[in-house]
């Protein structure tokens, strides 16, 4: 049983040569773009990895500023509840005031610094491949310059 | 063959799936539901409004307010308003007061109410961080087995703390879900308030928009990809095959098909294009689409039309975080202190000048209650060339409060009347006219007065005569403005390079074709879905023979009585006695594998891709929907949290009931999938003048 369409296409000579030309042609044309295509892509290296990141770099300094953001509110949040900031950050997160992947996030890994002082804390993320960024909260009672409180329990 | 029925089976039966099923529901009437419909007869109380709905109660509401506004006549004088006497620590005494009380099980309203009205005269206007507090509390005093009215009020409180974020309407719609099953109402009503909120607020609007928009987008592209691969699969032999029937003597069936390929390849190569090679070959299968198919593939070339106004758009929402307008927005809405105010003054000197920037500064330094320094300010209120048009009845309006406080009320009737012209929504004029009838003691004027500001805002009307106090803040009415105003200066600024879109599509369409071009392909395929669309009914392409799958001639047609099976399957299965029985016999033989190959092939792509199977057999709008939105549902189960995340939110990634909803969608688009995979899916069939329905 035939699929071809039901139409009549003449034997005759022409048609044989057309037909074979068609043919030609086509060879000719996979031929041209076989050449072409090595031309174009000799010199690219398809299994090089490249830039995995999508998400440009200002981009990138929006989302960070908006996770920094969320994180000094919290950390605020967690001081008016106990009157002090939390030792780490992962106290925000057992305090249910963040979500585990809020430490994780933009970046994949956990690269926000922390540190508080008596009346305030700094904030900032380690990039390695952006300058870092930094969050100082409470200006007014800053005491960066001062010592570092440490857990004892760390 | 029987037509195909659609009747799919449901998720599980629980009570609990229903009452989710009732909140999706909510969510997607929560932009047009009224919020006072939803929560007329709660029985659990409701947490935004501190006056009742019924009109005998908002009667005795106004008499108490009418009487309070009269008893206070006595001690309002013309002399300048002083500064607030409250102090930082007075707030931070009627704190630790409340959480004190709340730590022995109380809810603590009246030191909260305090503490909210120290906050008031000190110029907050929301404080978020002590709402999320008040929030992890009450979540604490949850989990403790605290009584539910007590939540309850806590959660009230958080609100009023708060007003305009949407987490503790959304937080006590949790609570109600968790705990008072029962109060579906006042479950329903919060939660559609809170939606409606997060809808103004841009800190939300624009995280959820921005969420969804970019999830929506990469559904839509697999889902296109999905579609596209299925009308590959169901029209290539189609196409040619009419290639053949349609090109000169001499090209053979293989010639047509690898020239047909050469076609849809060379240019994409050319052009290092992926994408161009997949719209031709897109143009090319539209040229057979059936009319369902035809809406989905204007769908597509839609998007592509508005791919570029489109990434404008996610770039303004993605830069909005640390940008001016949002920190105006908060100087405005939360509390500018004095370092922010210098900033402002900073910006107004170096920036160039805006009016939001210069309202922003004159209200903030309203708020601080220092008439010696509203002096300075009054001359730019009074420019009035300098404000534009939209934002004159809230300078008026600021204007005016100032010339109260700073104990000049004649001049300010004349803007208050302006402004409440110009507002004709806001209580704030109203209520500053009625001040203004307070301190030249005209009892019956104040009467008016309060009435139609509380005819236009009761709820803040109330809120602003129950405070009693007398600081520019809590005596006179200054509100922010209305946050699209921020969106617009937002959207207004100078754009950096900021587009998500953009990298995704020079990975498919190379870096010759810009994103610009676009609309340019979407057009095209608009025009060629319009310019083919009758080419079907003209009987001029062939149609997928829905039994074997292969092409059926239009010329065919006349032979079968228009009949929707191909030449071969009609002659054997409809009318087999005109062929001599080996044929009979041979004919069945393939044509039965093809077919069977067919619904194998429906069935492996519904369990593989659910909706795939059903784009497969013809049913285009079921298929891209259902594949659409089970890779959307999935999307937002994998990435709750979206872009950028709100500074001020709820401790959940399943807020809003959002990963709930998409489970939902994903069993109901599994469901499909499945009873695809299960019953087989009927192929449509063509429709033509003199087609034959199926038996």
């Amino acid at each position: 049983m035939s699929k071809q369409p039901d139409k009549r296409k003449a034997t005759s000579l022409s048609v044989i040569v057309f037909h074979h030309a068609i043919t030609v042609f086509i060879l000719l044309l996979l031929l041209g773009v076989g050449v072409w295509s090595y031309l174009t892509f000799s010199k690219s290296s398809f299994f090089v990895p490249g830039n995995t990141s999508n998400t440009p770099p200002a981009a990138h300094t929006h989302i960070v500023q908006a996770q920094l953001k969320r994180i000094a509110t919290t950390l605020e949040t967690f001081e008016v509840i106990h009157e002090r900031y939390p030792a780490r950050l992962e106290e925000l997160v057992d305090a249910g005031l963040l979500l585990p992947s809020d430490l994780y996030y933009p970046l994949a890994s956990n690269s926000y610094h922390y540190a508080r002082y008596q009346q305030s804390y700094e904030l900032s993320l380690i990039d390695t491949n952006q300058p870092e960024f930094e969050f100082i909260s409470d200006d007014d009672n800053n005491n960066a310059n001062g010592d570092e409180i440490h857990d004892p329990s760390l | 063959m029987a037509p195909c029925h659609t009747s799919y089976a449901h998720p599980g039966q629980a009570l609990r799936w229903w009452l989710t099923a009732a909140l999706a529901t909510a969510f997607f009437l929560g932009v047009l539901w009224p919020a006072s419909s939803a929560h007329a007869q709660n029985s659990a109380p409701d947490i935004s409004a501190s006056v009742s709905s019924q009109p005998d109660d908002i009667d005795a509401r106004m008499k108490e307010m009418i009487k309070k506004v009269g008893s206070s006549t006595r001690s309002v004088d013309e002399n300048p308003i002083q500064p607030t006497s409250v102090t930082p620590v007075n707030m931070e005494v009627h704190w630790r007061l409340w959480k004190r009380v709340a730590t022995q099980g109380q809810p603590g309203t009246s030191e909260l109410t305090a503490f909210r009205h120290d906050a008031l005269s000190l110029g907050h206007y929301n404080l978020p961080v002590y709402a999320m507090a008040v929030l992890a509390i009450a979540k604490e005093a949850e989990q403790n087995g605290a009584d539910p009215t007590t939540v309850a009020q806590m959660y009230r409180e958080a609100h009023r703390l708060a007003p305009n974020l949407p987490y503790a309407e959304l937080g006590y719609a949790s609570y109600l879900y968790r705990n008072q099953i029962t109060e579906l109402p006042s479950m329903i009503g919060a939660y559609v308030r809170g939606i409606q909120t997060g809808l103004q607020s841009l800190d939300t609007r624009l995280a959820w928009e921005l969420k969804f928009i970019v999830l929506a987008l990469v559904a839509f592209l697999g889902a296109s990809f999905a579609f596209l691969f299925c009308q590959l699969m169901r029209y290539f032999g189609i196409l040619a095959y009419d290639a053949t029937r349609l090109l000169p003597h001499g090209f053979s069936s293989n010639q047509s098909v690898i020239l047909t390929i050469a076609l849809v390849v060379v240019p994409g190569l050319l052009l290092r294009s992926p994408l161009l090679s997949l719209l031709i070959l897109f143009g090319l299968l539209t040229i057979f689409q059936q009319i369902n198919e035809r809406i989905i593939s204007a769908l597509i070339c839609a998007v592509l039309i508005m791919l570029p106004t489109l990434d404008t758009h996610v770039q303004h929402m993605i830069s909005f975080p640390d940008s001016q307008a949002q920190k105006l927005m908060h100087a405005q809405y939360f509390h500018c202190d004095a370092d922010c105010i210098a900033q402002l003054k900073s910006d107004l000197q170096s920036l160039e000048t805006s009016p939001l920037l210069q309202y922003t500064y004159a209200l903030a330094v309203y708020r601080t209650g220092d008439t010696a320094r509203y002096q300075e300010l009054i001359p730019m209120l009074a420019n009035r060339a300098g404000w534009p048009s939209f934002m004159q009845g809230y300078v008026d309006n600021l204007h005016a409060a100032m010339l109260i406080a700073t104990g000049n009320p004649q001049a300010a009737t004349p803007l208050l009347d302006q402004a409440r012209t110009a507002l004709p929504e806001s209580a704030a004029p109203t209520f500053n006219k009625m001040r203004i009838a307070q301190i030249t003691d005209q009892k019956d004027a104040a009467e008016r007065a309060l009435t139609e500001a509380a005819s236009r805002d009761l709820q803040t009307v109330t809120d602003y005569v129950e405070r009693e106090r007398r600081d520019v803040n809590s005596f006179l009415m200054a509100p922010p403005l209305p946050l699209p105003h921020f969106w617009t200066y937002h959207t207004a600024q100078k754009l950096t390079d900021l587009s998500i879109i953009q990298p995704i599509w020079t990975s498919l369409a190379g870096e010759r074709i810009p994103l610009g071009a676009s609309p340019i392909f979407g057009g095209l395929g608009i025009l060629l879905l319009i310019s083919c669309a009758p080419f079907r009914r003209m009987q001029r392409i062939s149609t997928p023979c829905p039994r074997c799958g292969q092409a059926r001639d239009p010329t065919d047609s006349t032979k079968m009585g228009g009949h929707h099976f191909c030449l071969p399957c009609f002659r054997t299965f409809q009318s087999g006695s005109t062929l001599e029985y080996q044929a009979r016999i041979h004919n069945e033989t393939v044509l039965g594998r093809r077919h069977r190959t067919q619904a194998l092939l429906r069935r492996t792509f519904s369990l593989i891709l659910p909706g795939s199977g059903h784009t497969l057999a013809g049913h285009a709008i079921l298929g891209f929907t259902t594949t659409a939105i089970l890779l959307l549902a999935a999307l937002a189960i994998w990435q709750p949290m979206g872009i950028w995340r709100p500074p001020f939110e709820l401790f959940t990634n399943n807020w809003i009931g959002q990963r709930t909803l998409a489970w939902i969608a994903l069993g109901i688009c599994i469901a499909i999938g499945l009873s695809g995979t299960l019953r087989d899916i009927a192929p449509t069939y063509p429709v033509s003048p003199d087609a034959r329905h199926p038996q």
